[in-house]
């Protein structure tokens, strides 16, 4: 299955990209894709959503992903 | 309940005749601001630059008022916050609460503020003399004060929110679950004077197989 990454703030900048396409195994889950892309070692305070729902940190290993999912990877919030 | 994020924010007593209308027993408005700096860790600012995600930093924001509404009874709330480039002195952030007293208009006030900087998905760069950097987070913040190691069982002795309660022990709100009556408390959910909770490592439950 293939998923859509988007990268947000200070991850948009040091990829060098708005978002990637990635090529997943079926019943991979989020906790697999942050591994991946931090090479396991993910930091902390992420903001994540899929197709635009935020989530929690304790749902990344439980939800699986579905072939044609948003996935938004956020660094944490700094606002005000 | 009005949320905005903009290049140019309101002007505050619009805003605050904005809440006035909202009901006859509107008896107090909070309101605050928040405004660029001049310094950051001693160095010159010359420009802050923000970004939000497009579209879930405005429904977060709704979100947050929604809860206040419904943790703090306020009457109505309007968040805005700047997007781009924003110069020392210039107004980022405007939080306001209408509410019947004071009491639970400065209670939603300071929470909102404090949960715009810490779930919106709201970024920002600070452009300095030296250079620029993206902020993410206090200084101190990164390292929680304690790592709980098994279920800690309390009785809650004042009014406080299950945030709040996870802050004050100097945890980390994404380490630890609040439960009280065999059920999980949102963040936002208030405890009250002899409430019994359980705060649960998330590592136990997942090591324990959920």
């Amino acid at each position: 299955m293939k998923v859509v990454v988007r990268f947000f703030a200070r991850f948009r900048e040091e990829l060098g990209a708005n978002q990637v396409e990635l090529s997943l195994a079926d019943g991979a889950t989020l906790t697999d894709i942050l591994n991946c892309l931090f090479k396991g070692d993910p930091p902390g305070h992420l903001l994540i959503a899929i197709n635009g729902q935020l989530v929690g940190g304790a749902d990344l290993s439980r939800i699986r992903l579905k072939d044609g999912d948003v996935v938004d990877v956020m660094p944490p919030a700094s606002g005000g | 309940m009005r949320v905005k994020l903009a290049e140019r924010l309101s002007e505050v007593s619009d805003v605050v005749e904005e809440l006035k209308e909202a009901s006859d027993n509107v008896g107090a408005i909070c309101v605050f601001l928040g405004v660029v700096r001049a310094t950051s860790a001693g160095e010159r600012v010359l420009k802050l630059e923000y970004e939000a995600h497009p579209a879930l930093a405005e429904e977060v924001l709704l979100k947050l008022l929604e809860e206040a509404r419904e943790r703090h009874g306020i009457i109505d709330g309007v968040i805005e916050h700047k997007v781009g480039t924003a110069h020392v002195g210039e107004t980022v952030m405007c939080v306001a609460v209408a509410s019947e007293h004071r009491k639970e208009g400065f209670r939603a006030l300071a929470e909102l503020v404090d949960r715009v900087k810490h779930e919106a998905p709201i970024w920002k760069k600070e452009v300095l003399e030296s250079g620029a950097r993206w902020v993410e987070g206090e200084p101190g913040e990164q390292e929680p004060l304690i790592r709980l190691r098994g279920v800690l069982e309390a009785t809650v002795n004042r009014e406080v929110s299950a945030r709040e309660l996870i802050e004050a022990l100097g945890l980390k709100a994404d380490e630890v679950l609040v439960m009280k009556d065999c059920r999980v408390l949102q963040p936002h959910e208030g405890l009250r004077k002899g409430d019994l909770v359980k705060i649960v490592p998330v590592a136990l439950l997942t090591s324990a197989g959920g």
